[in-house]
């Protein structure tokens, strides 16, 4: 009996307006920035009593403090004449515009207006406090939701907190941070870490030494990931892809899938495991199998962590780390690839200097790694206008390059729709239907 | 003139003359005291020239005013003897006055 062929699923489409109109970028401010939680900054950043940061967005800015009792919001603008309040980040005792000198207390309280007896009491009944943002927090990330109705972060993060928290993400501090002006949308900078389906394309001299590069990806709510879950294949290993049997000694092939991480993006895994795994040589006997090494490397990587003070996340079991996969969309505008002993965070928004510009943005790439108590480093933003002179490793790099095309190439008269896979970039076509359900309502007319 | 003493959030101990009717703020401006920092130029909106301040052999420092009070209020990290030092103004009284300076400013 022959075998009935598969049918053909509905052909995943997207709209390449979504990512070139202004309308389209116009709309995202008015319904989707002040509708969703979204990350202001790191907690890390607001210690002490009136340590303050700003996030801009669109065409809010928003300031969050650390308050008398833990952490407030509010929109950054004095509601004299609308100056902008505070700028940056830093610590004060209270906000005061540098116009008029009306100043208002952590608390958000309008404290003092110069010469208030100018108005003759119309003020009284005047609202003239802050206006306030909901803050939460959840991983070490400050959050805040300019929507006062509606979800709770913990309500908003659906599935995420059950399969990241065992990472412990809130343990982890800034490794070091970039932050981008790039001349494309928001959207394509963020999609160039939502799928694994590039690897092989764009980063050939990784799949020689990173295993199976054949990801699968799953809607998660709002948000999504991908994983490494089919023929899974150790570290160190090359792609099945690839006609080369890779290292005769699979010892050499694990510490190069270190070296390269280190190296060439200097995330995720950390500079602690790379010098762990490089000790497999010395613990491990020459022909030892592809996975005994890998595992190894792993647990040297676990106990040098520990050495350096930092307790190893108790709840990370290999089970809850294969669950979670490697890459996590949290709509809108974050991704995040977590490995125990550190974290690359990602960050993008239109550029707010230009809001409704579609063909610009800001992105930033965080890495986090654990330290032990207080050998965690102070770390500024490094800013990057022009990424073609300033190298961000060669991983990195790699991605950047293909942004700047990308945006030029949906350009195309021919190019009416994009056609994301639909087992590896889930990710992707998960994030373009939960966005225009926001931007555009329930119906996206179609293409 | 009366002499004060400024100590910075490390113990450091710097002199400061404060020639008569000019403020301590602005006297610690112009001898480059780092934290006194007075954005609004003296009129009390702006919190940055805050210290906690103790009597010297010159006697009593005088007490704050009802409004300057009332700012002081907005502090964090208030004690009973944070003053802005835009509304001391240099007298006999304030010989010897130490004025250490909060590790935020």
């Amino acid at each position: 009996m022959a075998t009935q062929p598969k049918p053909a699923g509905p052909l995943p489409k997207l709209r390449p307006e979504n990512y070139l109109s202004r309308e389209f970028a116009r709309g995202e401010n008015e319904h989707l920035w002040g509708k969703v939680w979204l990350v202001a900054g790191r907690e890390e950043e607001l210690k002490g009593v009136g340590d303050y940061l700003t996030f801009n967005v669109a065409n809010e800015s928003i300031v969050v403090a650390r308050g008398k009792d833990g952490l407030v919001a509010y929109h950054n603008v004095c509601p004299h004449r609308g100056r902008r309040l505070a700028d940056g980040c830093g610590r004060a005792q209270q906000f005061r515009c540098k116009y008029h000198g009306w100043t208002f207390n952590l608390e958000g309280k309008n404290t003092q207006v110069l010469d208030r007896h100018d108005w003759e009491g119309a003020l009284d009944d005047e609202r003239l406090d802050l206006w306030p943002v909901r803050v939460d927090t959840w991983g070490g990330f400050v959050w805040i939701c300019m929507d006062m109705e509606g979800e709770s972060l913990a309500e908003y993060l659906e599935t995420i907190p059950q399969y990241l928290d065992p990472f412990e993400l809130q343990e982890m501090r800034f490794r070091w941070k970039v932050e981008l002006h790039l001349q494309v949308n928001w959207k394509v900078a963020l999609e160039a870490f939502m799928e694994g389906y590039h690897v092989a394309a764009t980063h050939p001299q990784l799949i020689q030494v990173a295993g199976n590069d054949y990801t699968q990806s799953y809607a998660q709510g709002k948000h999504a990931h991908f994983g490494y879950w089919k023929d899974v294949q150790p570290l160190g290993t090359p792609s099945p892809r690839l006609a080369t049997k890779g290292f005769e000694d699979p010892r050499e092939g694990v510490i190069e899938f270190f070296r390269q991480i280190e190296e060439d993006l200097n995330a995720i895994q950390t500079d602690r495991d790379y010098e762990a795994a490089k000790r497999i040589r010395e613990v491990l006997p020459q022909g030892t199998d592809a996975m005994t090494a890998m595992v190894t490397a792993i647990e040297l990587g676990r106990q040098a962590a520990i050495e350096d003070g930092t307790q190893y996340p108790e709840a990370l079991t290999f089970e809850a780390m294969a669950q979670a996969g490697s890459d996590w969309h949290i709509f809108p505008n974050c991704v995040t690839l977590p490995y125990f002993d550190g974290a690359l965070w990602y960050r993008a928004r239109p550029d707010h200097r230009d809001p409704e510009n579609p063909d610009k943005c800001i992105y930033e790439i965080w890495s986090l790694k654990r330290y032990g108590p207080g050998k965690e480093p102070k770390v500024e933003t490094r800013i990057i206008t022009d990424p073609t002179t300033e190298s961000v490793g060669l991983i990195l790099d790699q991605d950047i390059a293909n942004m700047t095309e990308v945006q030029a190439g949906m350009k195309s008269s021919k190019f009416r729709y994009a056609r994301p896979n639909p087992v590896q970039e889930m990710e992707v076509i998960n994030f373009h239907q939960t966005l225009e359900r926001y931007v555009l309502g329930q119906s996206t007319g179609g293409i | 003139m009366p002499t004060v003493t400024f100590i910075d959030p490390d113990g450091a101990a710097a002199q400061v003359d404060v020639r008569r009717g000019e403020t301590v703020m602005r006297a610690a401006r112009a001898a480059g005291i780092e934290g006194i920092i007075g954005e609004c130029g003296g009129f009390m909106n702006c919190l940055t020239c805050h210290c906690y301040v103790t009597a010297g052999e010159g006697g009593q420092v005088p007490a704050p005013s009802a409004a300057e009070a009332d700012l002081l209020d907005c502090l964090a990290e208030r004690r009973a003897n944070s003053r802005l030092t835009c509304q001391i103004v240099g007298e006999d009284g304030l010989e010897g006055a130490v004025f250490t300076l909060p590790s935020w400013q």
